[in-house]
C-alpha cells in the first residue's frame, strides 16, 4: 500500500484552479521526485498535502491518503495530530522555517513533545540521539545554541533532525539544498538518502535541479501548468523522455553544444486556461488533435505521459525549439 | 596581449568581532579582451568580494586592480564606461517605479556625452537584447523574469564597456529561460566584444559560457586554467570534490560524492593550506607551508599534493 496516495487534486485560490488534477504516489521507502518550473504547481502540491496552503487557497476536490486516513476530510485539530507525526516537511530555507528567538535543543524538543509523550530526560536525551544522527558535532553544545549560530548546512541537518524525531512515513521536502552550497548539497542528499533507508520513509522531493532530482529520485513526475505531464522511472523519464516539456526541459541543461536549445513562449497564464493542452501554444509538435487537452496515457513499463503524440519525432527540438536570439 | 581586467596580488578585508577577515587575500588574475573568465567556489570564498573590488566598491588594502590599465581606484567616475554589472536578480537591480527605458537610459545620463543621442541607443541596445523597443514604456513587474534580465543585460552594455561583470545572472532564472540568456550571453559577446568576469556557483552554466575558469577557496584561487582542463582533469583536490559533488544526468541515481566537513571560520585559518582541513590528500607539510602557485600547461594550482588523473 502506497504511503502517500493523492488522487485527482484540485487546488483553488478565488475563481483559478492552479492544481488540476494532480494524481501521485509513493511507497514506503521510495523517493519520488517532482520537477518543473517555478509556478507550476511543485510546491502547492506539498502544501496541500501538509494541509499548509497559503491564505485563500482552497483543496476542491480529490483525496490525499496517507495510509488509511484521508488528509481532506480531516479538522484541523486532527491534523495536527498528523503534521510533524506521520508526515513532515522540510524546506529550502531553514534560516525562515527555524525559529530564531528558540535553541536548538528546545525546537527539537518542542516536535517531540507534540507528538510522544516522553519524561524530560527522555526527550533530552532523543533531541541529542537526533542531532547525533544527522551529524551535528558536539550535539550538547549544539543544543544550547540559537540558529543564527550556526552554518547554512548545520541548520539544514537541524530542520532534518526536526522532521524524522517523530519518525514520519512519509517527508515532503521542498528544495532541501537550493540554499546550499555543492558540497554541502552533496552531504545533505546523503544525510536524507541515509535516514530514509533506516526508517522506510518515503520521501516527496520537489526541485527545480534535475541534476539533484536524478540523483536520488526512483521514479519522477514532471510538473507542468498545474498538472502532472510525464511520470514514470527516473531512467526511463531522465533518458526516454516523452513529453515534449520533458524534452525541452532537458535539452536546455548545458551539454557539449555551443547553443543551448530552449522552449519558446512563457508557461501560461492559469485564469486563461483553455481546453487545449496546456502546452500546445510552446510545442514545436502541435497539431489538431492538441485542441483538447490530453490526460496521462501509459506508455508501458510504469511510464506515463499528457501527450497525443505515440511517437515523437526525433531530435526535432534543435531546430525548432532553438531560443529566441 | 592587452588586457581588459588586471588583478595584481590584491587584498581585501573586513574588521569583524574578534579579528579581520581576509575576504580576498592576494588574488591575481588577468582578463584579456573578448574572453569570459568564470570565478566559481561556494558561499564564503571571496567572489563576490573580488567583483566589488573591480567595481570599486571596496577598497583594496593592498595590490592593485586595474580596468583597461587604468587603476580602479584613481577613477571611479570613469570606471562606470568601462566595467558594466548583471546583478543576480533582476527584480532587485530595477527601480520597480521607473519605466524600464528610464532604467537603460540611466548609465548614458549619468556619464552623459554630447554626441550620443540617447534615444536612440536606448532602442539599439534594446534590439540587441532582444527586446522591443516598443516596451520600454513598460514597468518592470509587467514583464517576465527572463525579459527583467534582458533589461539588465541592455542597462549593462548601454555604454558599450569592454569589460562586463555578470554576477550569478542565470542563478534566479528557470531552466529553459536560463538557456535564453546564456545563448544571449555569448551571442553578445561575438557581436560586441566584451570580456565577461562571470561569478557563479553552476559548474554546468560555467563549462558552457567560460573560456577559463578561477576556482576560489577562502579568499584564494586555488586551481584557474582553460576551462576543459579544469572540468577533465582537475589537479587542485578542492577543484576535484567540487566537480564530484554536483550531481549531473550522467549519474543517474548515484548520489554525489561528498567532500566532509564546511568552509572554516576564515578568522581561524592560520598557517598551512586552507583547503587542509577538509582535505583528502593533507600531509605534515600542508600544515605549515602555504603552497605557492604551480604553473603547468597553461593552468596553475595552489597544492602540494596534486591530483594524478586517473587513467
Amino acid at each position: 500500500m502506497a504511503a502517500l496516495d493523492i488522487r485527482d487534486l484540485r487546488v483553488s485560490f478565488g475563481n483559478t484552479e492552479i492544481l488540476r488534477g494532480v494524481s501521485l504516489s509513493v511507497q514506503p521507502g521510495e523517493t519520488l521526485g517532482i520537477v518543473g518550473e517555478s509556478g507550476c504547481g511543485k510546491s502547492m502540491t506539498g502544501l496541500a498535502a501538509m494541509r499548509l496552503l497559503p491564505p485563500g487557497g482552497k483543496i476542491a476536490s480529490g483525496s490525499i491518503s496517507l495510509g488509511d486516513k484521508d488528509l481532506t476530510s480531516l479538522s484541523e485539530s486532527q491534523m495536527r495530530k498528523v503534521r510533524g507525526g506521520d508526515i513532515a516537511m522540510i524546506f529550502q530555507d531553514p534560516f525562515t522555517s527555524l525559529n530564531p528567538m528558540m535553541r536548538i535543543g528546545n525546537q527539537i524538543a518542542e516536535a517531540i513533545a507534540l507528538h510522544q509523550s516522553l519524561t524530560k530526560e527522555a526527550t533530552r536525551k532523543k533531541v541529542l540521539e537526533m542531532l547525533r544522527a544527522v551529524g551535528v558535532p558536539s550535539p550538547e553544545s549544539a543544543a544550547m545554541k540559537f540558529p543564527h549560530q550556526l552554518s547554512g548546512g548545520q541548520r539544514q541537518r537541524v530542520m532534518i533532525a526536526i522532521a524524522f524525531s517523530c519518525h514520519p512515513k512519509v517527508l515532503i521536502a521542498d528544495e532541501p539544498t537550493t540554499a546550499l552550497d555543492v558540497t554541502l548539497q552533496a552531504q545533505i542528499l546523503a544525510l536524507l538518502k541515509e535516514l530514509q533507508q533506516r526508517e522506510g520513509t518515503a520521501v516527496l522531493l520537489i526541485s527545480h535541479d534535475i541534476g539533484v532530482i536524478g540523483s536520488v529520485s526512483d521514479r519522477i513526475c514532471v510538473f507542468y501548468a498545474g498538472k502532472v505531464i510525464e511520470e514514470g522511472p527516473r531512467d526511463r523519464v531522465l533518458q526516454q523522455p516523452k513529453h515534449p516539456y520533458t524534452r525541452g526541459l532537458l535539452a536546455s541543461l548545458p551539454g557539449d553544444a555551443e547553443r543551448l536549445a530552449s522552449i519558446p513562449g512563457q508557461p501560461p497564464d492559469f485564469a486563461t486556461l483553455g481546453s487545449e493542452c496546456s502546452f500546445a501554444a510552446r510545442c514545436a509538435y502541435r497539431f489538431e488533435k492538441c485542441d483538447t487537452e490530453p490526460g496521462l496515457r501509459p506508455l508501458g513499463g510504469d511510464h506515463r505521459a499528457a501527450c497525443w503524440l505515440d511517437v515523437l519525432p526525433e531530435r526535432k527540438e534543435a531546430g525548432i525549439m532553438e531560443a529566441a536570439p | 596581449m592587452s588586457f581588459v581586467l588586471e588583478v595584481d596580488n590584491a587584498r581585501i578585508s573586513y574588521a569583524v568581532p574578534g579579528g579581520t577577515i581576509r575576504a580576498v587575500d592576494g588574488v591575481s588574475l588577468q582578463l584579456a579582451e573578448r574572453e569570459t573568465l568564470a570565478v566559481v567556489g561556494e558561499s564564503g570564498c571571496g567572489k563576490t568580494t573580488l567583483a566589488k573590488g573591480v567595481l570599486g566598491l571596496e577598497p583594496l588594502v593592498s595590490g592593485d586592480i586595474r580596468v583597461h590599465g587604468q587603476s580602479v581606484s584613481s577613477n571611479l567616475k570613469g570606471l562606470a564606461t568601462r566595467v558594466g554589472i548583471v546583478w543576480q536578480d533582476p527584480y532587485a537591480s530595477l527601480d520597480p517605479r521607473w519605466r524600464i527605458g528610464r532604467s537603460i537610459a540611466e548609465p548614458l545620463l549619468v556619464n552623459r556625452n554630447g554626441k550620443i543621442d540617447v534615444d536612440a541607443r536606448v532602442d539599439e541596445v534594446m534590439r540587441h537584447v532582444g527586446l522591443e523597443p516598443a516596451m520600454k514604456r513598460r514597468f518592470p513587474h509587467q514583464l517576465s523574469g527572463g525579459q527583467r534580465q534582458r533589461v539588465a543585460i541592455a542597462r549593462a552594455l548601454a555604454l558599450n564597456p569592454p569589460l562586463v561583470l555578470c554576477d550569478e545572472p542565470t542563478a534566479a532564472l528557470d531552466l529553459s529561460i536560463r538557456a535564453q540568456i546564456l545563448n544571449l550571453l555569448k551571442d553578445l559577446q561575438s557581436s560586441l566584444s566584451c570580456a565577461y568576469l562571470y561569478i557563479s556557483h553552476d559548474l554546468t552554466t560555467v563549462r558552457f559560457i567560460a573560456d577559463r575558469v578561477a576556482v576560489m577557496y577562502l579568499g584564494k584561487i586555488v586551481e584557474m586554467g582553460p576551462t576543459e582542463r579544469i572540468f577533465t582533469d582537475p589537479r587542485h583536490p578542492y577543484t576535484r570534490a567540487l566537480l564530484a559533488s554536483a550531481p549531473t544526468l550522467e549519474k543517474l541515481g548515484k548520489l554525489p560524492d561528498v567532500l566532509p566537513g564546511e568552509i572554516p571560520d576564515p578568522r581561524e585559518v592560520v598557517g598551512g593550506c586552507r583547503f587542509k582541513s577538509r582535505c583528502p590528500n593533507r600531509q605534515e607539510k600542508c600544515d605549515v607551508d602555504e603552497p605557492d602557485p604551480t604553473f603547468e600547461d597553461g593552468r596553475e594550482y595552489c597544492c602540494h599534493f596534486p591530483v594524478v588523473r586517473e587513467s
